[in-house]
């Protein structure tokens, strides 16, 4: 049966957001409503699923079983539970999908909510992700009875820097969520591409030109991620090309709300008042208000103005107030102001500094932000990270750091025009002429989702394509066998199973000595990915590498039964590695004397 | 084939408005003149509009709670509204008041927008003079003064809700009248 629409989905740190589009009309690309708990007893449809998973208390459980609640002991989602992280934060998941790609711990473990009591029921980031994707599932499936969502073209999108085995267990998770086993990820920066591709469709092939650069930054809640994009001609037509995709950073709007919200609640123990929880999270929340009007686009302009005249009117502070807990509303009510420079300098000096091309994020500042379990970025500057980005992507011909022709900014931080010009002016001193923008502020919430369903409906009707392949080259640990000396690790070398850029629905078997597996034991191997090693080759060897080069992601097993070989001892194998149509990387071990082979698991147990 | 096709635009166009606006996409539209293929547009429509048709609850007994108590339950949880009603303002300053009126005014705007998409029921700037129609209803309309002339000086240009989204209330009988919980703490 054909699918009826092409469907695109935004896994967010803190939002979801599906968008659809009929595939055989001309038609538009709308956002799916999504009726979920928004207090006791109410049930509301927004345009967005917060990802945030609340694990009732006994006595609620039943109040709380519905079509997109199946089972609510397991959690809930939506916006009731993003209301509860204030009230009983020990009983809330936040920023579930950070956890999943966080190696250490958390991923298919039942640790979270992180540090709370035991009588919490816990989940892990595996669980909570299947939860927030079967919310979806049953949204679209109430509205669209005749079109069930397993029959639909499916895309979801993953951050570009996702490593494999974060990528493996969001495909898990969604496969028991009720997705199609068809289903298609997409890198989410690609994604915002798409949406400025389906929003110019007449124009684009006018606006670039062979040979530009683009640069994605997008700044999401909990992440921050970037890609470069280049434009080529070939017979004539336009071609997109994915280059580089920087490391997974954590840090994002959140990150910038909290500093502003730090900042305020030390005015407010300065008067005397110490916050509960629940007031921190409303002033969190009051100080995101602020910040969007802080650095609003016309505050911008009157902020140039003022600056002129060397004026600071009364316009340029914002009240920040915390109302009181208790139903005395006035009596209880504290606020503070802060100005416009205050806010400037944390948010515009703090996350987006100038800086010359040749600067780096610093790796021991202190940021406070790594209280919650998760290992967020030392440094705040983004605009640093961008640096390092786009100096790390300097390839053999040309010797400097690449310099973006063009800028597609994503993510609702970049609401802010003051921030948006900020990371442009910061770009275009690296360089002789500075980058264009391309796409406004509009609708940035909703941007990778819609990309994500034109991206469908582009892969079934034929139509742009971004190409790339694997973001990264692959590697996996093989420890030389040589005399082992007590206490000390044999040393360890490197062979390049991907090179980057390997295309979806290609294989590589990797040419290399017969590697030989015990039977009926799992076999481990160290896995590793480089994002600045471009010209390394399948089959290549590494005996030493700098920490920068190559970065240790999970392990990776394998594991022979002994039915499935014969009874024999051990297997020599070789690598041979794959990129399904769908995008997801496969390595596989095939036997040299049989055609035996086995799928090598990302893994899936942390034991460090 | 091309007489009978262009005899079926032709009738099609003249009594069908779809057929027409077809008809009008069809000629209109350069060499590849199908809309099968022609890549999906982004809705300017509001998403809000546009997903608005078909309930979102299959359950389609009537609630059991008045609509006013979901609106009066939505505004004190977004925007504690009632909370601010329900203060004794004697005891406090003008100062006092207005810190906690506003973030509680801003939220009561974004959600009764949300909920409601409030728009007036004019669109033009208040003390424009505008022309009105016989067919409008008293419900739309309301004179000031006398005479018979069909335009007039806008005083106040109304308002109205563009959508009706209030939640959908899920509870039983006996919980109906809850705005909002009492919280108690252990």
């Amino acid at each position: 049966m054909n699918p009826r629409y092409s469907i695109g989905i935004d896994l967010g740190t803190t939002n979801s957001v599906v968008a659809f589009a009929p595939i055989d009309e001309a038609a538009e690309l709308q956002v799916l409503k999504i009726p979920q708990w928004v207090g006791p007893g109410e049930i509301e449809s927004r345009l967005s699923l917060p990802s945030f998973l609340y694990l009732p208390r006994e006595g609620e459980v039943e109040s709380l079983r519905n079509e997109f609640t199946p089972d609510p002991a397991l959690g809930v989602a939506g916006v009731f539970a993003r209301s509860q992280a204030a009230d009983n934060p020990q009983r809330v998941v936040v920023a579930a999908k950070s956890w999943l790609c966080h190696s250490s711990a958390g991923r298919t473990e039942a640790l979270l909510p992180w540090q709370s009591p035991p009588e919490v029921m816990k989940v892990s980031a595996y669980d909570c992700t299947a939860r927030f994707l079967s919310h979806l599932v049953a949204a679209w499936n109430t509205q669209h009875s005749n079109d069930p969502f397993a029959n639909q073209q499916v895309v979801l999108t993953v951050p570009a820097s996702f490593a494999p085995a974060a990528r493996e267990f969001t495909r898990q998770a969604a496969i028991a969520a009720g997705f199609p086993e068809s289903f298609v990820l997409l890198e989410e920066p690609q994604a915002a591409v798409y949406r400025w591709l389906a929003a110019n469709e007449d124009s684009w092939r006018e606006t670039l030109h062979p040979d530009d650069v683009l640069l994605v930054v997008d700044v999401g809640g909990g992440t921050t991620d970037l890609t470069l994009v280049s434009v080529t001609q070939s017979d004539g037509e336009l071609q997109l090309k994915r280059l580089a995709v920087g490391n997974h950073l954590l840090l994002g709007g959140d990150n910038m709300d909290l500093a502003l919200a730090h900042f305020a609640s030390t005015r407010f123990s300065e008067q005397g008042h110490h916050l509960d929880p629940w007031q921190n999270v409303s002033l969190w929340h009051a100080c995101r208000d602020a910040k969007e009007q802080l650095l609003a686009p016309d505050s911008a302009q009157s902020r140039r103005e003022s600056d002129d005249t060397n004026d600071s009117n009364g316009s340029d502070r914002q009240t920040i107030s915390v109302l009181g807990r208790g139903s005395s509303l006035i009596g209880g009510t504290i606020s503070t102001e802060i100005t416009r420079t205050e806010a400037s300098n944390l948010i515009v000096e703090g996350f987006f500094p100038l800086c010359s091309i040749g600067d780096r994020p610093e790796a021991n500042v202190a940021s406070g932000f790594q209280d919650i379990g998760l290992p967020y970025e030392l440094d705040a500057a983004v605009t640093k990270h961008v640096a390092a980005f786009l100096s790390d992507q300097s390839s053999a011909e040309s010797a400097g750091a690449i310099t973006p022709t063009h800028l597609i900014f994503n993510g609702g931080v970049f609401r802010s025009s003051i921030l948006r010009d900020r990371m442009r002016e910061t770009i275009s001193s690296w360089s002789d002429s500075a980058p264009v923008m391309l796409g406004g502020p509009e609708e940035l919430d909703t941007s990778v989702a819609i990309g994500a369903a034109y991206y469908g409906w582009c892969k079934r009707n034929g139509g742009i394509r971004i190409r790339g392949g694997t973001a990264r080259s692959y590697y996996v640990g093989i420890e030389t066998a040589g005399l082992a000396i007590p206490g000390v690790p044999r040393p360890l070398r490197a062979l390049c199973v991907a090179a980057r850029a390997m295309e979806e629905g290609t294989q590589a078997e990797v040419p290399s000595e017969e590697v030989g597996i015990i039977v009926g034991k799992p076999a481990r191997f160290r896995f590793f990915s480089s994002s600045v090693r471009i010209d390394d080759h399948v089959g290549q060897k590494l005996d030493r590498w700098s920490k920068d080069e190559l970065v240790e992601i999970d392990p990776i097993t394998v594991h022979l039964s002994s039915e499935a070989t014969s009874g024999e001892a051990f297997v020599p194998v070789r690598f041979v590695s794959k990129v399904t149509e769908l995008g997801m990387f496969e390595l596989w071990c095939h036997s040299t004397r049989s055609d035996e082979k086995w799928k090598m698991e990302f893994n899936a147990r942390d034991e460090k | 084939m091309g007489l009978g096709v262009a005899l079926r635009a032709f009738t099609g166009a003249l009594f069908n408005k779809q057929t027409a606006e077809r008809v009008r996409t069809a000629l209109d539209s350069k060499g590849d003149d199908t809309n099968i293929g022609k890549p999906p547009r982004i809705s300017e429509k509001k998403p809000a509009d546009a997903a608005a048709a078909k309930p979102t609850s299959p359950n389609l007994q009537t609630s059991l709670r008045s609509d006013a108590i979901t609106l009066l339950s939505t505004l004190q949880r977004e925007a504690r509204l009632i909370d601010l009603i329900q203060e004794d303002l004697a005891k406090y300053s003008d100062a006092q008041v207005g810190a906690a009126a506003r973030p509680c005014l801003t939220q009561c705007s974004t959600t009764l927008s949300r909920l409601f998409g409030l728009a007036p029921v004019r669109d033009v700037p208040e003390g424009t003079t505008i022309e009105i129609s016989e067919e409008q209803s008293p419900e739309t309309i309301q004179w000031i003064g006398e005479g018979t002339s069909t335009s007039g000086k806008l005083i106040h240009h109304g308002w109205m809700a563009t959508k009706v989204e209030l939640p959908k209330w899920n509870g039983d009988a006996t919980n109906a009248r809850i705005i909002a919980p009492a919280q108690v703490s252990r």
